[in-house]
């Protein structure tokens, strides 16, 4: 993350992040005097854009502060490695198992996600990859659907939940 | 006299004490297993509780929230992880008495002491929230602004190695909380013209995002190791040694309390200042400081327990929460219908004994929790990552869409799950976010409103700023913030 000699830039992520920064606070400043001066015709001390006006400059004040440290201040501990893959696999099976929730229904649904969850993150005790989701989602669906009556998503394909309907 | 027997009536409804326990159980659960957060578990319940009715709802929260706290030290003294980040300095002390083979002991000097912070706190709160609030009628519109103003800096400047990056959380969290329909005079604001964000963002699907699924990217994102468990050895020790330090925990207590009263605080900050305090007074710890001194146990958590009766104060006397967890509670209030501040307790007395009866009540389950079934649970708070982590994404969803049955609310939540998950690696804090959040729109309202009295009158200023109060706040204000660019100064001159 080091800048060549002699560039001035002393730490890149805190000057990049300065500059996004910046420019969310140019913006926020500008759509509140646009909406307030487009908006109902009232003083600023009753405008909606005031606050946001506020913050705006406060956001400005501290992205040059951030933008100052980029070139003042060597970066400090450097963060731990990261590793890209299980977090974006996780929030991609996250966004699916949220999508597939009212085509599928929460126990099917659910009991998907876990098992590739599961084997994804290692796991490979196969007695354990099936029972586990099972009774979680059957579970789940019983505290949640019936003992504190929340409307868990149902749909065409939920057998299970049907099943478990009539059984209960 | 009245409250006391409203209390005691309280803690004899068995409903009431069921309720407390399963929050309890939950409390012990999420707070033993690293991972799991008492701040995610609040935020989950908050989702599943709007519908009850709001004694069930706080004696549940209430039951998770002390025994909690407390619980984050069973991972502390077992396998050296925190299961809060309030327990951190009961790890340096309490693990290495169980390597030892001493875990049972140091389990039992953590319950007790936790016992009697929590306690303590409580009792402070219902002793000290009447006179507060009483002091907080006097408070003008200015005088809450400064104040939440006031609790941002403060957060913002604690729970952030970097002192702007903790204000520019708090900057994001108010723009966050700006969006929808302005509540003065009921026009969209920075809805971008899109329809669905004219209700602004839901508080509780927002708050699961920022503390459930960013915690579980962050877990699988770094490449700590799974804690090594102590040896479980049932050595005894007598309950009269262990309470030998009782007088000592009080001062611990006051300290907890205290800092737990500060806007945004907190059980960290507390603790480490409680270990400090123990290092210097105590002379003759059992064992070095660090190597197992019981001492540093009592310390730490008499100290964090006791924020929770502190950090309850300023939540309901003021409205202005005293941690992340207080923040997520005040939702609570805000869902049922309720507002907390001065005339909270004159208005919704009962409210308040219920609060102050399940606090009571949690501290009793926590000691027989603590003692009876906490040694116990060692396997599960050994559950591998693999296994936790997708159950936890599942009941991040499950919360968010219960809040309101809506798909839009979980994609919400995953957004700031994401949000914080980058934030948290490019060290912005969110607890700074999710303060601002909950009082963006008390500061907003209550900025307008000053600034619109003041300005008919012939020196607005002077009308603004001129009162006492107002100037001790506004004094506050200022020492908080030229200090830390005093200190930002420094560190760069230091640095260069």
């Amino acid at each position: 993350m080091k800048a060549p000699a002699g560039h001035g830039i002393k730490n890149r992520r805190a000057l990049l992040e300065g500059l996004c920064f910046l420019t969310l606070a140019l913006a926020l400043l500008w759509h509140a005097l646009d909406s307030h001066h487009r908006g109902i015709p009232v003083g600023w001390e009753l405008s909606p854009s005031l606050f946001p006006l506020l913050c705006a400059a406060f956001l400005l004040a501290l992205s040059l502060a951030l933008i100052r440290e980029g070139f003042a201040m060597a970066p400090g501990e450097a963060p731990a490695p990261l590793r890209w893959r299980p977090v974006l696999v996780t929030a991609l099976a996250a966004l699916a198992y949220t999508l597939l929730l009212p085509l599928f229904g929460f126990v099917l649904a659910t009991v998907c996600f876990l098992i590739g969850m599961l084997i994804y993150l290692g796991e490979r005790r196969p007695l354990l990859i099936i029972l586990l989701p099972l009774c979680f989602s059957a579970g789940s669906y019983l505290l949640f659907a019936r003992l504190l009556h929340v409307m868990l998503p149902a749909a065409p394909l939920d057998v299970l939940r049907r099943g478990l309907d009539l059984l209960l | 006299m009245n409250a006391l027997f409203e209390v005691l009536h309280i803690l004899l409804d068995l409903r009431f004490v069921l309720m407390v326990l399963l929050g309890s159980l939950a409390g012990l659960m999420v707070g033993a297993i690293p991972g799991l957060s008492v701040s995610m578990a609040t935020a989950l319940l908050v989702s599943v509780t709007y519908t009850w009715a709001v004694g069930d709802a706080l004696a549940m929260v209430m039951g998770v929230y002390v025994v909690g706290v407390f619980a984050g030290a069973i991972s502390a003294i077992l396998i050296n992880i925190p299961g809060a980040p309030s327990s951190v300095v009961t790890t340096l002390d309490g693990y290495p008495l169980a390597r030892q083979g001493r875990a049972h002991e140091a389990l039992k000097y953590a319950t007790w002491y936790s016992f009697i912070g929590s306690l303590a706190g409580i009792l402070a709160l219902w002793a000290l929230a009447r006179p507060i609030s009483a002091f907080a009628l006097r408070f003008q519109p200015m005088d809450y602004f400064l104040l939440g103003l006031f609790g941002l800096l403060l957060v913002g400047t604690l729970t952030a190695r970097s002192f702007v990056r903790g204000l520019i959380s708090a900057c994001l969290g108010l723009i966050i909380a700006m969006v929808g329909l302005d509540s003065v005079m009921g026009t969209p604001r920075l809805t971008l013209g899109i329809q669905e964000l004219t209700a602004g963002f839901a508080v509780v699907p927002v708050l699961i995002g920022l503390f459930g699924f960013s915690e579980v990217l962050s877990v699988l994102s770094g490449q700590a190791p799974e804690g090594e468990m102590a040896r479980m050895a049932s050595t005894l020790v007598s309950t009269r040694k262990v309470l030998k330090h009782w007088l000592s925990s009080l001062y611990y207590a006051l300290i907890g309390l205290l800092v737990g009263a500060l806007p945004g605080a907190g059980g960290p900050v507390a603790s480490f200042l409680a270990y400090g305090a123990a290092k210097k007074a105590v002379r003759q710890p059992s064992a070095p400081f660090g190597e197992g001194a019981v001492e540093g146990i009592v310390a730490s958590e008499a100290a964090n327990n006791a924020v929770i009766g502190g950090a309850l104060i300023p939540t309901l006397t003021l409205a202005i929460p005293g941690d992340a967890v207080t923040a997520i509670l005040l939702s609570v209030f805000y869902v049922h219908g309720l507002q907390p501040g001065p005339m909270f307790i004159r208005q919704s007395p009962q409210l308040f004994h219920t609060l102050i009866a399940a606090g009571l009540i949690a501290c009793i389950f926590l000691l027989l929790l603590g003692l009876f079934i906490a040694p116990r649970i060692s396997r599960l708070i050994a559950l591998p990552r693999r296994i936790l982590l997708p159950l936890v994404t599942v009941l991040c969803v499950v919360g968010a869409f219960a809040y309101n049955n809506r798909l839009a609310d979980v994609l919400i939540m995953l957004a700031f799950g994401i949000l914080g998950f980058f934030m948290r690696r490019g060290g912005y804090p969110v607890a700074p976010m999710t303060l601002a959040l909950v009082l963006g729109g008390m500061m907003d309202s209550n900025f307008r409103r000053a600034v619109s009295l003041a300005l008919p009158e012939e020196n607005p200023l002077l009308f603004m700023l001129g009162r006492p109060i107002t100037l001790v706040l506004l004094g506050l204000v200022l020492v908080v913030l030229f200090s830390k660019i005093a200190g930002v100064g420094r560190s760069k001159r230091r640095k260069t």
